[in-house]
């Protein structure tokens, strides 16, 4: 069975932040079959993942549509990410989508993402079908 | 004088030198003839001072108050005797812990006479006792304490293994899904091959739902530490809503349901109320006998303290060997129906958690009812 790829509005950069390497493997795979994004990223922690954003900004390049953030992670987890991603200055987020991932979310881990600027929760693993619901195709 | 009821026959050179019980001899009606030596040392009174006195002067005053030393003579008159330990009086108003005997004398024509009664200070004997007893109190709430510490960390390690397991089995899942794509897509995938990717997609699949079983446990376990909130529930509404579910009638028409809601409303935890009934009709549906009709009954009465649920069904029965594993994770008993032995259990820990009780009466070959106690508190 081969996955013919669909029409995604134009999503050039995705970044998927996990400390599972298997899982920045799977997902970056599942974004490559279904054709989402030219330039697939990841970073093993929010202090990674900040550094890179930091990195276009500084370049003055557009910040990724996507970004696929693991909740629990080292040196610096999901939520610190977002409180400082989100309220950082030098990053504009205004285009880009923040998915929150987690293999089993704790509802009081949704109350505390959802005081920041998030565009979902996906539970793990990432399917060609969520894809296409959470993304608007042409 | 009659010889039985002398102050000389009690007050006999034996009887008086006796100084570790107090001795003494009444009339009929309890008013003391005759004292010991021991009883002037135990009580205080001298022998001059308390004869002819009614012998409750000897009791607490609340034990005066309450008629006891009246009770005492009736008791001792029927049943020929009277032992008790309990708190008596000295002449100072203090108390201390005796052992009491008292007996009625009758004469040789058999005619009541009086009463003697023998009193012992065993106040040392209570205070060991009373240390021991204060002892083991303290031994079981530690064990308690332990108990407790033990339990809550078991939850704990339920929660952590259960969703630590997650992650990894998801992500086999999604690696393998891949494997078998990426497989079919360059004609790799043979007939032996396939197979064998099926069967560890089946294995992983049945790993994720027993993940997810422990999952609903710790969860049921965190409503219960996060209190969930109790509400008046319509218990009609509730069962309606779970036929609904079941696909009631066009699945489920080969089975009879009758239902009488005497106590049609409850103070629980809704969702925890769906998650029993559920359990409870879904386990009759399936476990329904071949050779019949079936037919589940289901009612709720008024049991003071208990608003009883009963769900009671005529299917295949559990074998007696069983009924006291019935209530245990991961336990099943039967083969050939899916399941994954974690709704009973689940059943028995919300009803217990909210200090009720469930218990099981079943018959093989003939049926099984469940009754769920709930505590009325309302």
């Amino acid at each position: 069975m081969v996955t013919k790829p669909e029409k995604w509005q134009q999503i050039n950069v995705v970044l998927v932040v996990d400390d599972d390497d298997n899982w920045c493997f799977v997902s970056k795979k599942i974004l490559q079959k279904a054709g989402v994004g030219k330039d697939i990223i990841t970073a093993n922690n929010g202090q990674q993942a900040l550094e890179i954003l930091q990195a276009f900004a500084a370049e003055g390049k557009k910040l990724p549509e996507l970004i696929f953030l693991d909740i629990k992670m080292p040196l610096m987890d999901g939520f610190q990410f977002l409180e400082i991603a989100t309220k950082s200055a030098e990053l504009d987020l205004s285009r880009t989508k923040i998915f929150v991932c987690s293999s089993s979310f704790l509802s009081k881990d949704k109350d505390r993402a959802k005081q920041y600027p998030v565009a979902g929760f996906i539970t793990k693993p990432l399917t060609l079908e969520i894809l296409r619901d959470i993304l608007p195709s042409d | 004088m009659d010889p039985h009821y002398s102050e000389e026959s009690i007050n006999s050179f034996f009887i008086n030198q006796i100084k570790d019980y107090a001795i003494f001899a009444t009339d009929t009606k309890g008013i003391i003839t005759a004292w010991n030596i021991g009883a002037e040392r135990l009580k205080g009174y001298t022998e001059k001072e308390i004869v002819g006195q009614f012998y409750g002067i000897l009791h607490p005053y609340e034990y005066q108050q309450a008629g006891v030393p009246e009770q005492e003579l009736d008791i001792a008159l029927e049943k020929g005797s009277y032992d008790v330990e309990a708190w008596r009086k000295r002449k100072d108003d203090s108390l201390f812990w005796a052992t009491v005997t008292l007996t009625p004398i009758f004469s040789a024509d058999g005619q009541h006479v009086g009463y003697t009664k023998i009193t012992g200070d065993i106040s040392k004997q209570k205070e060991l006792q009373d240390k021991l007893a204060e002892r083991q109190q303290g031994a079981l709430e530690h064990k308690n304490k332990e108990l407790q510490k033990i339990n809550h960390d078991l939850d704990n390690f339920v929660y952590t293994a259960s969703h630590d397991l997650r992650s990894p089995i998801a992500n086999i899942e999604a690696l393998t899904k891949l494997l078998k794509e990426e497989l079919t897509e360059s004609d790799c995938l043979s007939t032996e091959t396939d197979e064998i990717l099926q069967r560890v997609l089946t294995s992983i699949s049945r790993f994720k739902s027993t993940i997810e079983d422990l999952t609903v446990v710790s969860r049921l376990q965190n409503d219960v530490s996060e209190g969930l909130t109790d509400e008046i529930i319509n218990i009609k509404e509730v069962y309606e809503d779970i036929i609904a579910d079941l696909g009631y009638p066009t699945e489920l028409n080969v089975c009879f349901i009758q239902t009488d809601f005497k106590v049609y409303q409850l103070r629980f935890s809704k969702k925890n109320l769906r998650s029993i009934l559920y359990n409870l009709i879904s386990n009759a549906i399936k476990f329904q006998s071949p050779e019949r009709d079936c037919i589940i009954k289901i009612h709720t009465q008024l049991e003071e303290p208990y608003v009883v649920l009963s769900v009671e069904d005529n299917g295949v029965g559990i074998d007696e060997l069983h009924h006291e594993h019935l209530f245990t994770m991961f336990k099943r008993f039967h083969e050939h129906v899916e399941g994954t032995g974690i709704g009973l259990f689940m059943v028995k820990r919300i009803v217990e958690n909210a200090g009720g009780k469930i218990e099981v009466e079943s018959k093989k070959g003939i049926g099984t009812e469940f009754k769920i106690y709930f505590k009325e508190d309302m």
